[in-house]
């Protein structure tokens, strides 16, 4: 799993560099997430633009990282758009994740 | 019509994505439309390998996809266990974080992105056909 950490003031941007989610992959992104988090990342962006499929056991992970940032921290997504975009609209999970188009929108967030 | 088996394991459902998108190519069908089958068909390709087969990977799947008229039709054959009854998710409130889902929407995003869904069970298999319109 092919994710890069960019860390700037307080805040840490992680890129999932793959095209596709789908539920081969979907426990080593949820457990990659993790240890991100758990390294102290909880103010996090995840930058997801370069996917073009996602699936919804990858969005049940996205939903479990969601839930261990938890209270305390935060984490906006940006660049869903497509397929993955309607994948969380189908779902109304849009309405439960922070999603917006750049990382300028996403900073005001925090 | 395009045809292709595969094992049922996850990490062989995206080869069914693969022949999807030659079939969409060949067909000339447009991305968003490309982008609604993808999800269909590996959405049930993934509840064929964790429900029917229970993640046994020596379950065999045949994907059968085919453009007839207006319409696409993509056929997925197995030989494991029968699918339980069909579950719609309904309801519009909000719930709290901790208590979110992390599974089961697959049959909800089949039902939503479906014109029409048939399951037929016989006494070796399992075949579900699975229909789209597409817009003119």
């Amino acid at each position: 799993m092919n994710i890069q950490l960019q860390k700037n003031d307080g805040l840490t941007t992680a890129t999932l560099d793959e095209t596709r989610l789908d539920a081969s992959v979907a426990p080593e992104f949820k457990a990659a997430m993790e240890d991100i988090i758990l390294s102290g990342n909880n103010q996090l962006i995840l930058d997801i633009s370069k996917l073009s499929f996602m699936d919804s056991s990858s969005l049940g992970a996205m939903v479990a990282v969601l839930k261990q940032i938890g209270g305390t921290g935060k984490m906006v997504i940006i660049g869903a758009s497509g397929a993955v975009l309607e994948l969380f609209k189908l779902t109304r999970m849009d309405r439960i994740f922070t999603l917006t188009s750049d990382i300028e929108t996403a900073k005001q967030y925090f | 019509m395009c045809k292709l088996n595969i094992n049922s394991d996850f990490s062989e459902v995206r080869l069914g994505s693969d022949l999807l998108q030659e079939f969409c190519a060949k067909h000339d069908i447009n991305v968003t439309t490309q982008g609604h089958l993808e999800l269909i068909l590996v959405e049930a390709l993934n509840n064929v390998v964790e429900h029917a087969y229970k993640e046994n990977p020596e379950g065999e799947i045949l994907i059968e996809l085919e453009k007839a008229e207006s319409k696409t039709v993509m056929k997925i054959t197995d030989s494991g266990i029968a699918a339980p009854g069909t579950v719609l998710i309904e309801g519009s409130d909000l719930p709290n974080e901790n208590m979110l889902p992390e599974g089961g929407w697959g049959l909800c995003l089949i039902q939503a992105l479906t014109d029409k869904i048939e399951y037929f069970r016989y006494p070796d298999h399992n075949t579900l056909v699975l229909t789209k319109e597409l817009a003119a």
